[in-house]
């Protein structure tokens, strides 16, 4: 069992070996059955968007910096009339993913969660990202 | 009844990490694989993974709330996804630069149904009248227990 003292020297070993990541960087996470995107490596604050995004804005000046999709499977599976779609050989097609949940949605132009995902569609053309999910575990 | 998997260690290549309630009882473990550390490593600016090596056992040590989280087409009684809220008193620049603690805001971290971390981050609160709330958190959470 790690206390706080243990836990330091985890990470402090970890990060001494982790090499930087090159960003744009996305990864699905089998335990948060999530997926998660990093744009640029800078303090943020989190947003939460919706049931599905929350989003990571920059500190300085509210730009996004980083999003998370949470429930993919959950959304695939339930929402999607065609899997094969957004789902194929083990790959999600983002940019697919936010035309059919946006397309569920009944924003104005100018709101919110509209220009949210115009800038995450922007982020994430032709982006596909690595997912075994019919071994994930749902949450 | 709240129902969680707590007891079941996962396969090795996991962390443990010890987990109280808001009134200090213990209250069970929390993993954290190896394989997302160093993802989440990779991705984070100096002063994150000092955030992350400092606020994320006090904050599972010492939380001023936490939920269980709404989930959809489940069973009430089927184990939930919590969200710790810590209110650190202290944050650290980009640089890794000790910072005070972010008034607005609160620190949480996610763990899912089976007690498996999987992401920390800066939230706003949700009011002064609830200091230890996150912003919306009737939208997202559940049940604060």
């Amino acid at each position: 069992m790690a206390h706080e003292s243990d836990f330091s020297t985890y990470i402090r070993d970890r990060a001494a070996r982790a090499k930087p990541a090159t960003l744009p960087a996305w990864r699905y996470d089998v335990d948060g059955d999530q997926i998660e995107f990093v744009f640029e490596r800078t303090a943020s604050v989190a947003e939460r968007v919706n049931e599905f995004w929350t989003v990571f804005r920059a500190r300085s000046d509210q730009r996004i910096v980083g999003a998370m999709i949470k429930r993919v499977k959950n959304f695939i599976f339930r929402h999607v009339p065609n899997i094969v779609l957004v789902y194929q050989n083990g790959r999600i097609r983002i940019d697919y993913l936010l035309l059919l949940q946006a397309q569920q949605e009944k924003w104005k132009p100018d709101s919110v969660e509209a220009i949210v995902y115009e800038t995450l569609l922007e982020k994430t053309a032709n982006v596909q990202v690595e997912a075994q999910l019919e071994a994930a575990t749902a949450t | 009844m709240i129902k969680h998997l707590w007891n079941e260690p996962p396969a090795s290549g996991y962390v443990a990490l010890l987990a109280n309630s808001p009134a200090g009882k213990r209250w069970g473990v929390v993993y954290l694989s190896d394989a997302r550390t160093d993802w989440l490593l990779s991705t984070y600016t100096d002063g994150q993974k000092l955030e992350f090596e400092h606020l994320v056992p006090q904050t599972l040590a010492k939380p001023v709330a936490r939920f269980s989280f709404r989930t959809l087409h489940r069973d009430e009684e089927a184990p939930r996804g919590v969200c710790y809220v810590g209110k650190p008193d202290r944050a650290y620049d980009d640089a890794g630069t000790p910072l005070g603690g972010r008034i607005d805001e609160l620190f949480l971290v996610i763990i899912n149904c089976k007690g498996v971390m999987h992401k920390s981050y800066w939230y706003p609160r949700h009011s002064k009248q609830n200091p230890n709330m996150p912003l919306d958190f009737e939208d997202g959470f559940l049940e604060n227990f």
